[in-house]
């Protein structure tokens, strides 16, 4: 998998969903809201919390537990990671749903290891690879795939004929 | 006081280059965008000295120079002709209608200044 | 040149080049007409002028080609012909790119301005070669026995390789005879492009003989396909032949003094006479020389102060100096002149990109003051909301003011129009004319940069499918030349643009058979006038018979609509067979803000264009269930039916026991759309809902609520779409159902 390959040391910033810790490379992030409350978009997925406006612009937000298929939890507690990703050279901004944001740190190539194609319940895709610091193991998130994966979804969606299996 | 120049174009951009100029220079500019414009200016301003383009809609350029002429007040205000065609026979029907002189275009800012200044010295 | 001199230049050229493209395009229509000649030239001539000040020289050079058929034109020395307009349109097309590409990392295509350049030449060439000059020829008349004849002589350029040398046919005439030869020199190249061995140049020779004109044909025997030689026999002489005046105009200036305007390639036709083969080469080498050392027009030879003045004194006119003597006038002396200069300024430019941050900046005021109001009733402080209140008088004198300054009329999307029609009815060989109707309507600038997509979609459909062929038309006993029609008018805050042709018209059948075809209705189905033509909007679906190139290839009314959605508007047909078909489109005027009608349903807020809401009326419990689960409300004796949106947002939850409908019109239906509460009117500021939701149905956009939530903007018309659909699958279930046929 070459364009997911880490070639570089980077800083990563992580953050937990179901005690399990995941890591964003910091030059997606641009900041960490608490969470506010989001406006639902309806005929969208679960994993789509909705939008919020971040200082005038509307931006998505998805949750990741829901993604991850981890179980749902109280959100009251948690926080909004705001990431810039790009997608077919365009950037957009993301906002994605943690339990809890953690610390920034240093991973350099040596640590990262690819993720396993099996025995990870995370879609491969979605994944840059596993990182290891001092016994702890952590999933590294790829911000642009997890994007384009909820476009996809959105458009496969839509593009079935006029959706009403919620009612009927 | 200041000398009151009167630029007949039908380009803005030839407008302006003209009012850039010899505003920056301490004259007065009145614009007008075609013959009739003008004309109309003339009669309403305290005008030195007209600079006038040929070809333009409404009323054309000699027939402006002729229409100045004709008014006494302006037998001997000092009128420049702005042509394109550097061919005598526009120059000629222009000093026929009372042009003073003429400008080819395109000119440099410099050169409209100094044209100016002589004839208004 | 100063920069803000520069910039107004620019602008103008821009400006001028639209000009020329209408008054060619009126010009088009009334040939003879005197006043749009003079308009085309005079335009021509402002744009050489200006991009000459501006110091282009490649593009003032091939606006002086372009020009000096114009003057042709307008000196009555050339007819206005289909050819040349449309030359000159693809001049002006060039000369665009050519000022588009000062801005750009590529330059215009140079070839192709090469090209319209040799044409151009020809053009005037050929006007050249119309004026032999009889009048001022020194030619003794010809006198009894005598024949006089012109011949034109125009070489193959490689008449070099086959050792030939024109030079001696040139001689031979003279023995015939007096000879008058002029040479043109017009096709010689720039110097890169020159090609010693070939041969530029061509020859008019007026030849007076006693012999016979087969003698005459006998010079050019060898010459076979070397080159072209036309030979006319002019009978009676000078009188017959255009006057002299006109010829000076098509000459260089020999007069003025100046050596280098002799030297421009492009205006000369000089007469040489008896060009022995060693002048040939003398002034051959020299316009080379002077060809490729300056190509362009003549730039500011007789500009200077010396002429003026004495030209001043040649005319005997005194320069009308007072005999007081001023001081120069220092210009850095502020003062007086500061209010001297203060004359007051009708319009100014200004960049789009401000225009656009200035009405951002607006939409986030508006949002903070409604914010400012909801806080405002939290405190019960008169003096507090005092200043809200003024705040949100002076916020929406400066909203509106702002997208005001941002509307533009839709003048130039309709003469691109024109355009369009007449290229497009020239390549499909059908006679089209495009008539415009409420230029001047304005509309917010970004609208009508999205406008033109598909108003140029539905152009090309109705010129290729709709107009029939000029025979056609005739046999239906119509004008062989197909009339479209554009409008433009406001209503609200909406403008309504009705697009019609008086074409064949939509043909029904074909429609519902190619709908049957493709599975979208069910064979035999019921369907009212309205839904059939709406099938033309359905992705894929084209009925044309043949593939062309303008159209016909399934891309076309489907996106009309997701254009015109895109722009929160509404498109309509109507139809009639033989005598047309009408589009109207119905599209807000600003993309900026929206008036609408703020709903609830379940815990969100739902935002409905308000330009297309007809009234709000309260749906009981009782009343819902009087209808037996069919979702109709009478309203004044109509049925109207509704659609929830409860149901089609799956929303969770109970369903209060007295919900709303807001009745909508759309395309002429009333529909309702059931919600849990209407809460009221705002003027709300749109924003983009951004890529991940654009594959969402029912959803165009977003707004910011004064609480700082996002409130979703409802897209009516696909809801109500997809409720047709609905509609038509469950008829088709039915239909399949009853027949016992499982349907797929």
């Amino acid at each position: 998998m070459p364009d997911n390959a880490v070639t570089e040391t980077a800083q990563y910033l992580t953050f937990t969903l179901d005690g399990e810790l995941f890591a964003m490379d910091i030059v997606k992030v641009r900041e960490v809201l608490d969470y506010t409350g989001v406006t639902r978009v309806p005929r969208t997925p679960d994993f789509v919390l909705g939008v919020i406006n971040l200082r005038g612009h509307v931006v998505p937000v998805v949750d990741l537990r829901i993604k991850f298929g981890l179980p749902a939890s109280e959100r009251t507690e948690s926080c909004i990671i705001i990431a810039e990703v790009t997608v077919d050279d365009e950037t957009t901004v993301l906002g994605a749903l943690a339990d809890s944001v953690q610390e920034v740190l240093e991973l350099s190539p040596e640590q990262i290891e690819p993720a396993p194609r099996i025995g990870c319940q995370l879609d491969t895709e979605l994944i840059l690879g596993m990182g290891t610091m001092e016994d702890r193991l952590m999933v590294i998130l790829n911000a642009d795939k997890v994007f384009s994966s909820v476009e996809v979804t959105l458009l496969r969606d839509s593009a079935a004929e006029p959706a009403l299996a919620a009612n009927c | 006081m200041n000398r009151t120049i009167l630029a007949v174009d039908d380009s803005p951009g030839m407008r302006t280059t003209i009012s850039f100029t010899l505003e920056e220079a301490g004259y007065r500019v009145v614009e007008a965008k075609d013959g009739a414009e003008g004309l109309a200016r003339i009669k309403q301003e305290q005008v030195d000295l007209v600079i006038t383009d040929l070809n333009m809609p409404v009323l054309d350029g000699l027939s402006l120079i002729r229409a100045i002429r004709d008014n006494p007040d302006h037998r001997f205000t000092p009128i420049i002709m702005l042509t394109t065609e550097s061919q005598d026979d526009r120059k000629q029907e222009g000093r026929l209608a009372g042009a003073s002189g003429w400008m080819v275009k395109p000119f440099r800012p410099e050169q409209l200044l100094a044209v100016v200044r002589k004839v208004l010295k | 040149m100063n920069d803000m001199v520069a910039q107004v230049f620019r602008e103008e050229v821009d400006d001028l080049l639209s000009e020329l493209e209408l008054s060619l395009l009126e010009l088009e229509k009334r040939p003879t007409d005197k006043g749009e000649v003079d308009r085309t030239f005079r335009t021509m001539h402002t744009l050489k002028g200006a991009s000459a000040m501006l110091g282009l020289d490649d593009i003032t050079f091939f606006a002086h080609e372009v020009e000096s058929v114009l003057d042709h034109l307008r000196a009555g020395r050339l007819p206005v012909t289909p050819e040349i307009i449309r030359l000159t349109l693809s001049a002006r097309d060039q000369l665009k790119s050519m000022v588009q590409a000062l801005d750009g990392p590529a330059p215009a295509d140079e070839k192709l301005t090469r090209s319209l350049v040799d044409a151009f030449r020809d053009l005037a060439g050929a006007q050249a070669e119309l004026l032999v000059l009889p009048a001022q020829s020194s030619l003794p008349a010809a006198s009894e026995g005598e024949i006089v004849c012109r011949i034109r002589f125009r070489p193959d350029r490689e008449i070099f390789k086959r050792g030939l040398n024109p030079t001696h046919l040139l001689e031979e005439l003279r023995e015939l005879g007096r000879c008058e030869i002029t040479l043109h020199k017009e096709r010689i190249p720039s110097f890169e492009e020159f090609d010693p061995e070939l041969c530029y140049l061509h020859w008019e020779i007026l030849l007076v003989t006693s012999q016979d004109i087969n003698a005459v044909h006998d010079v050019f025997i060898f010459l076979g396909d070397g080159g072209r030689v036309d030979i006319e026999l002019v009978s009676g002489g000078a009188s017959d032949a255009p006057a002299g005046h006109d010829v000076e105009t098509a000459l260089p200036p020999s007069s003025t003094g100046s050596p280098e305007l002799g030297a421009d390639p492009s205006i000369c036709a000089e007469p040489v006479v008896q060009p022995a083969a060693g002048s040939m080469v003398a002034s051959l080498v020299e316009s080379i020389v002077l060809a490729g050392i300056q190509p362009a027009v003549e730039a500011g030879v007789e500009t200077g102060a010396e002429p003026a003045v004495e030209a001043g004194a040649e005319a005997g006119v005194e320069p009308g100096v007072e005999p007081a003597v001023e001081a120069p006038v220092d210009p850095r002396v502020g003062g007086e002149r500061e209010s001297e200069r203060a004359r007051p300024i009708s319009s100014i430019r200004v960049a789009s990109s401000k225009l656009d941050q200035l009405v951002n900046l607006v939409g986030e005021m508006v949002t903070a003051q409604m914010r400012l109001v909801q806080i405002g009733l939290g405190y019960d402080d008169p003096a507090l909301n005092a200043v809200a209140e003024e705040i949100g008088r002076l916020t929406e004198g400066l909203r509106d003011t702002a997208l005001d300054i941002r509307m533009l009329p839709i003048e130039g999307t309709f003469n691109r129009m024109l355009r369009l029609v007449h290229d497009l009815s020239h390549e499909l060989g059908k006679e089209v004319e495009l008539v415009t109707e409420g230029a001047e309507t304005e509309l917010d600038k970004t609208v009508i940069e999205r406008i033109a997509d598909p108003l140029v979609h539905l152009i090309r459909n109705s010129i290729d499918h709709g107009i029939e062929s000029p025979s056609e038309r005739v046999e239906a006993g119509k004008t062989s030349r197909g009339t479209l029609r554009l409008k433009a008018a406001h209503s609200g805050d909406s403008v309504i643009l009705t697009f019609s042709d008086d074409g064949r018209g939509m043909n029904r059948e074909k429609l519902r058979a190619k709908g049957v075809e493709r599975g979208l209705i069910p064979a035999g189905a019921e369907l009212a006038d309205r839904e059939i033509l709406s099938l033309i909007f359905h992705p894929g679906f084209s009925t044309a018979d043949r593939i062309t190139s303008i159209s016909g290839r399934g891309v076309g009314m489907d996106v009309v609509k997701r254009g015109i959605e895109a722009l929160r508007g509404t498109i309509g047909i109507a139809s009639a067979a033989g005598q047309g078909t009408t589009w109207t489109l119905k599209i807000p005027l600003t993309l900026a803000m929206i008036e609408s009608l703020l709903v609830r349903i379940g815990g969100e807020r739902y935002v409905l264009p308000l330009a297309q809401v007809v009234e709000c009326i309260d749906l009981s419990e009782l009343e819902a269930a009087r209808n037996h689960g069919r979702r109709i409300v009478q309203l004044r004796g109509a049925v109207i039916p509704y659609i929830s949106l409860r149901e089609r947002f799956a929303v969770r939850g109970a369903r209060p026991s007295i919900e709303q409908i807001v009745i909508v019109e759309i395309d002429g239906k009333r529909i309702g759309f059931l919600v849990d509460e209407v809460i009221g009117e705002h003027q709300l500021v749109i924003k983009s809902i951004g890529r991940l939701f654009r594959a969402v149905r029912g959803v165009s956009g977003a707004t910011i609520m004064g609480d700082g939530t996002v409130a979703l903007i409802l897209d009516l018309q696909q809801l109500l779409d997809e409720e047709e659909q609905l509609e038509r699958r469950n008829a088709a279930d039915e239909q399949a159902a009853l027949k016992g046929i499982a349907y797929a």
